[in-house]
């Protein structure tokens, strides 16, 4: 397997722990085409969300994390409408 | 070694905001680690907007005068609305910065090739290279 060298880690609080469960159990089942190349790992401590991305270029984790971030916009969005 | 100005900016807008409301601010952060370079990502004090400057169709397509369907909503005064905002932010930057280390990497690439083309093709001695 190839090295995965380039890590991104993005942290985001949220206002409850159970908003943090929401977004981790809401992004984690979207599978990773390319497991070689790319390796996307999602926790939660307390309020706080963590996703930690390896992968083998910036380019593969560019597409990666901005595809992650806008998902993430989409369920704070719904969040913001239905749950505030 | 810790982005200095990142780690104010961060300071300064948790100062702001626990002076102007009783709901603390959600500020996303990140981290990027390479084998060459680390950096941290703060999205700074605002104004933020849900409107990427990175995200959407290109600028060729909307001089096309293409309507972006899929364009974001205002974000709210709420708390998930400034934080969904703030993420806009943050995308942003990394986007144009994982933009601009790609290009770095094409380019050097390029003066790879150039150089080992010139080396094969032109007998030029890999010592006289600087």
């Amino acid at each position: 397997m190839a090295s995965l060298d380039y890590i991104f880690q993005l942290d985001v609080p949220f206002i409850t722990t159970r908003q943090a469960t929401i977004a981790l159990n809401t992004l984690s089942p979207d599978p990773i085409l390319k497991p070689n190349e790319i390796t996307v790992e999602y926790s939660t401590k307390d309020t706080q969300l963590s996703i930690v991305f390896k992968g083998l270029s910036d380019r593969v984790i560019r597409v990666a994390i901005s595809n992650v971030i806008e998902n993430l916009k989409t369920i704070v969005e719904c969040m913001e409408e239905f749950d505030n | 070694m810790p982005n200095l100005f990142s780690l104010l900016e961060s300071e300064n807008c948790q100062i702001q905001t626990q002076l102007s409301s009783a709901m603390p601010d959600l500020i996303p952060t990140a981290t990027y680690i390479s084998p060459d370079l680390k950096k941290d990502f703060h999205p700074g004090c605002g104004p933020h907007s849900t409107q990427g400057t990175t995200t959407g169709p290109s600028d060729v397509v909307a001089d096309k005068g293409a309507i972006d369907k899929d364009r974001p909503t205002e974000a709210s005064d709420s708390t998930l609305g400034e934080l969904r905002a703030r993420l806009t932010t943050l995308q942003d930057q990394v986007n144009v910065f994982l933009t601009d280390r790609m290009k770095l990497g094409a380019a050097k690439e390029e003066d790879d090739k150039d150089l080992e083309r010139r080396i094969l093709d032109d007998g030029v001695d890999e010592d006289d290279v600087e």
